[in-house]
């Protein structure tokens, strides 16, 4: 299994590249933003050597605005992705490992939940929270921990069968011993790829989100800037340069997570 | 059969109780006063600081000061009659505002569900008998980097090729100003064609993955290779052995598509200014009309756990491994 582990296929390692490329730019973005993305100037600038991709409706370089929506889009799906993988181990592992009241419970609640749309309650507590970061990471996290926790549950199951986890459990190893150590690290292969899934999932809620403007306020992710330029006409405008490349940077880093969530789990196996 | 049917529904009704419960009690836990979420905010501030003792008088009259108890009932059993209020946008019962655009969403979402059931299908079982054959070696990753693409990136994409580049379609709307009679009809067809395309690619993708992966699946079971190692035809064991059984998880999916008909389209519907459910709940959540918003979750919430009901049900009436299941509901 290790051997194979160290040759990942070719999908996985270019998903990665494209995950590194962008998580390098959010980083970095002080660095490589020419300008303060929020700084007025003259509006509607084409592309030239000063404005790479040219300025928007407010002045604001449209090149920098990207680099630092590359922050804001990553910071949303990254940390909407932990908040489902952390709701969906703590919930798989105790339902799974103590199994009884409790597993039917979590069982039940995942059912439901995965029987309300997300899109549309999603909306609905974003209409009823603060507009901002942290309510669009909760509002999204509510319905998404569904799949996840679905699979993780029966994958713990299953180890819960293995004779080593039935024999520490005779020997009386304490639980949480049993839980993070022995447990969980088997999981480690499932809960990467689905967090790769989820962070791509949430990328592509928020960019259909802030798309309709009902994303984050004051800091543009992509889908902002996607906002903008849409409702601001740049397409009667031709401003190719202001609408196409939050396009390519959503699409781009999307198809990155999801080669990791679809690929990344074949080498393991 | 029955039993496996009955428990299904009261399941639904559970879960339909439990959403209206949800609504319920984001209504009274979220931040700030309840009364700002059934008249608005405006009217809210406005009240307040000109005439506290009318607002005062609407909250007496929405009952804001009854114990919670009181209120869930009530609640309650105005959900039961169907009453949602009226949104304060323009002041018409919710309701009024639904049958509107129910009817412009539907014109998009039926013909959608029709033809990429059947194109879905179609594709996937050709892709699934021939796997590796210069058609699926085409067509999957096609429909699979289709589902990299977010729906707004593709949609607006194609707006700008089809309607602004090539001008084929008009660029927003539903039907043009002023035309009457068989016009008006060519003008809302030639108004619907591009996001009933794009809403027909996307959901043909899922069906022909789908489809694809059954077929294929089913195709190297014993039973199948038993049928052909009998000297029955091809053909005929795919029709007979082959697709009877993939219409089993095909069918079920189908009818989950039936509850999105209603709010299955919201960022298309945006994009190309068409005013069905989802331009309504998009629009009632950005001008804070929460009576529109929840009676739009509700719904569609509602929808969902229908159809999620009669696939269920449909699924049990075919295939009669499942009905048989009953016991192991544990």
């Amino acid at each position: 299994m290790n051997k194979k582990k160290r040759r990942p296929n070719t999908a996985t390692i270019f998903g990665l590249i494209i995950i590194g490329f962008f998580v390098v730019v959010a980083l970095l973005a002080e660095y490589i933003a020419p300008y303060d993305p929020s700084a007025l100037g003259t509006a509607y600038l084409p592309p030239s050597a000063e404005h790479l991709l040219g300025t928007n409706d407010l002045g604001q370089d449209i090149f920098s605005e990207l680099v630092f929506g590359t922050r804001v889009s990553l910071v949303i799906g990254i940390f909407s992705a932990l908040a489902v993988t952390l709701i969906g181990t703590v919930l798989a592992l105790t339902s799974g490992y103590y199994g009884g009241w409790w597993d039917r419970l979590v069982a039940a609640i995942t059912d439901i939940t995965m029987a309300i749309p997300s899109l549309p309650l999603t909306m609905l507590l974003i209409a009823y929270l603060q507009s901002g970061m942290f309510s669009l990471i909760i509002a999204m996290s509510v319905t998404a921990w569904t799949g996840t926790t679905r699979i993780l549950r029966s994958r713990v199951k299953q180890i819960c069968e293995q004779p080593y986890i039935k024999i520490e459990k005779t020997l009386g190893v304490r639980t949480p011993v049993i839980l993070f150590k022995h447990i969980l690290p088997n999981l480690k292969d499932i809960l990467l790829t689905r967090m790769a899934l989820s962070v791509s999932g949430a990328m592509m809620t928020e960019s259909g989100l802030s798309f309709l403007g009902l994303g984050t306020f004051g800091q543009k992710s992509w889908g902002n800037i996607l906002h903008f330029a849409f409702f601001r006409n740049s397409i009667l405008r031709k401003q190719v340069w202001w609408y196409l490349p939050p396009i390519i940077c959503i699409s781009i880093s999307v198809l990155g997570f999801m080669l990791v969530g679809y690929y990344g789990q074949q080498r393991a196996k | 059969m029955l039993r496996h049917v009955l428990k299904k529904t009261l399941i639904a009704v559970a879960t339909i109780w439990i959403i209206i419960t949800i609504s319920f009690i984001l209504v009274h836990t979220m931040p700030g006063e309840p009364i700002i979420f059934l008249i608005g905010e405006e009217e809210y501030y406005y009240l307040l600081d000109k005439d506290p003792a009318y607002l005062e008088q609407l909250i007496n009259k929405y009952g804001l000061n009854d114990s919670l108890n009181v209120q869930y009932v009530r609640y309650m059993e105005s959900v039961i009659k169907l009453d949602f209020g009226e949104s304060y946008y323009n002041h018409r019962p919710v309701i009024e505002n639904f049958k509107m655009a129910a009817k412009w969403t539907l014109m998009l979402s039926i013909p959608t569900l029709l033809i990429s059931s059947i194109l879905g299908a179609v594709l996937g079982v050709y892709a699934g008998i021939h796997p590796g054959g210069r058609f699926d070696r085409i067509a999957t990753p096609f429909f699979l980097a289709l589902k990299t693409i977010p729906s707004n990136c593709l949609s607006l994409l194609l707006l700008i090729l089809f309607a602004y580049k090539l001008r084929w379609v008009p660029i927003n709307g539903m039907v043009s100003p002023g035309v009457e009679g068989m016009d008006r009809v060519m003008s809302i067809l030639h108004h619907m064609v591009l996001p009933i395309s794009i809403l027909i690619v996307f959901r043909t993708s899922g069906g022909f993955m789908l489809m694809k992966s059954t077929v294929s699946q089913i195709r190297n079971e014993e039973y199948v290779l038993t049928a052909r190692s009998k000297g029955i035809g091809k053909r005929k064991v795919l029709f007979r052995h082959v697709l009877k059984n993939a219409m089993v998880p095909y069918s079920t999916s189908l009818c989950m598509q039936l509850g999105g008909l209603l709010s299955g389209a919201m960022i298309v519907e945006v994009v190309f200014g068409w005013r069905g459910m989802g331009q309504m709940m998009y629009n009632a959540v950005s001008r804070r009309d929460f009576a529109t918003a929840q009676f739009c979750f509700l719904l569609s919430a509602v929808c969902v756990v229908l159809s999620n009901l009669l696939g269920d049900i449909v699924n049990a009436a075919i295939d009669p491994r499942i009905r048989e299941e009953v016991p192991l509901s544990e």
